[in-house]
């Protein structure tokens, strides 16, 4: 669950969205102002479902095409991977440049980018008034929808 | 100089790996390596902590990233870290890979047979690029992952690395355990990296760029290319056609890893298109023979021998190449 936000965050920017598979392998780019300097960290509450996408008829016939490209056995293939994941990844820029991915497949993340120390993934990075940038990379999108949710917040 | 392990393809916590930074060290240590690169998945937020541990370790730590793209994964290994991953695609692939040299990075392919989407996006080189055009990465991941000279995906890597070869295109062989965590009793390989003076960042990088290595699983080499007036080359070198005399001694790395894993050598070849040379190698690890080779073609020393029972190839190195 996405933790609710405490009353020294501001939210400064958030995000609904819906991704479907036309949406699959591509970046996404959103830009949001930080208005002061005054601020010691960003909190970025990152939350997209399904992650787990059960193979049907579809994905078997996506994988036997795999497995003839792969040289390698499409029945063993598809008896392998009963399920597959949706991932989608988030990278941030801020106005002095890239600070990092969470290129994992945790789909309900809490992201800190403090001066001192930042999540697993990020450069610590002072919140700089100026334009900052979140992309979102679809490196898989194999269910029909996949619900995508951002809250920013400056503390 | 000096041929040292090193491991080239690593992941932490600041991707997906489940290796805090120091542990990684520490098993990078506990394997006997020299160095590694920390080659985090579109990130370098690891690599100052791996570096201090590292230190304290006497692991040299080589600052990387893996290009983790829609088309294929790359490590960039050195260089700037001013160059974006996400802008990176079929379209975009040479500027990029050159802009990250000029930066003085090395760049190659990472595991380029390993089956892609949807399971592993990018897993599989689609960056569309012809043998010919190769030419614009420093390195080639042979070997991949974990029984590496078994694994059918790196025979399919053999053949593109030999594809690539019989275009004259020099790209270091290099192995890649894509090292996640930290798993035991398997059977992995290194990439040796012949390190001319201190063992630093800039002169392993520079091993890689002039293609001085040679990938094993537990095997030692040394390599002697002698020309007919004694002027001695390192593999990867490109040098004259003509008569040449090649020697060496293969060597176990580790008592412990030896008997793990029951490596034995047991022959060595010259392959590619430049002939096919085998003779066995001596009790001592000692061979020695003659050859001769035609301009523009290529020869690869590999070493034959036993892997948990297994005969397989055990050792590939980057070719020479007679011009």
């Amino acid at each position: 669950m996405i933790e609710a936000k405490t009353k020294q965050n501001l939210l400064v920017w958030s995000l609904k969205k819906v991704f479907d598979k036309k949406d699959d392998r591509k970046h996404f780019k959103y830009t949001f102002l930080i208005d002061s300097n005054n601020y010691d960290s960003l909190i970025i509450l990152f939350r997209y479902n399904p992650k787990d996408v059960k193979v049907d008829e579809r994905l078997k016939m996506c994988l036997t095409e795999l497995a003839i490209k792969s040289d390698c056995d499409a029945e063993l293939l598809i008896k392998e991977n009963k399920e597959l994941k949706n991932l989608i990844t988030l990278s941030i820029d801020s106005p002095h440049g890239y600070l990092g991915a969470a290129h994992r497949h945790n789909n309900n993340a809490k992201i800190i980018i403090n001066q001192l120390k930042s999540s697993q993934g990020f450069l610590p990075s002072p919140i700089t008034k100026g334009l900052w940038a979140i992309t979102l990379s679809t490196h898989c999108i194999l269910s029909n929808k996949v619900d995508v949710k951002i809250e920013v917040y400056a503390q | 100089m000096k041929y040292l392990p090193f491991e080239l393809h690593t992941h932490t916590q600041h991707s997906d790996g489940d290796f805090i930074v120091s542990e990684l060290i520490e098993n990078a240590k506990k394997a006997g390596l020299a160095g590694i690169a920390l080659t985090d998945h579109n990130t370098y937020s690891g690599y100052n902590e791996a570096s201090d541990e590292g230190k304290k370790l006497e692991v040299l730590v080589i600052p990387g990233i893996e290009w983790t793209t829609f088309y294929g994964h790359l490590t960039v290994l050195g260089g700037s870290a001013s160059n974006d991953w996400r802008v990176v695609s079929p379209a975009t692939i040479k500027e990029n890979v050159l802009s990250a040299r000029k930066s003085g990075a090395c760049i190659g392919v990472a595991h380029p047979t390993r089956v892609g989407y949807p399971i592993c996006t990018g897993g599989w080189d689609d960056f569309l690029l012809k043998p010919s055009e190769y030419g614009i990465f420093t390195h080639y991941e042979v070997w991949s992952y974990l029984n590496p000279s078994v694994q059918h995906a790196n025979l399919l890597s053999e053949r593109k690395y030999a594809s690539i070869c019989e275009e004259n295109i020099r790209l270091a062989c290099v192995y890649g355990r894509d090292w996640h965590r930290g798993d035991s009793n398997v059977v992995y390989a290194a990439t040796y990296l012949g390190i001319q003076g201190d063992l630093s960042i800039d002169n392993a990088l520079d091993a890689i760029r002039n293609g001085r290595t040679y990938i094993s699983c537990g095997l030692h080499a040394i390599f002697v290319l002698n020309d007919t007036n004694g002027v001695e080359y390192n593999v990867g070198a490109r040098v004259r056609a003509g008569e040449y005399r090649f020697s060496g001694k293969i060597s176990y790395f580790s008592d412990y890893y030896t008997k793990l894993n029951s490596i034995e050598y047991m022959e060595i070849s010259l392959i590619g298109n430049g002939g096919n040379y085998t003779v066995p190698i001596n009790k001592d690890g000692f061979f020695e023979f003659n050859l001769k080779c035609k301009e523009k073609k290529y020869l690869q020393p590999v070493v034959y021998g036993n892997v948990k029972g297994i005969y397989s190839k055990l050792l590939l190195a980057t070719p020479y190449f007679f011009e």
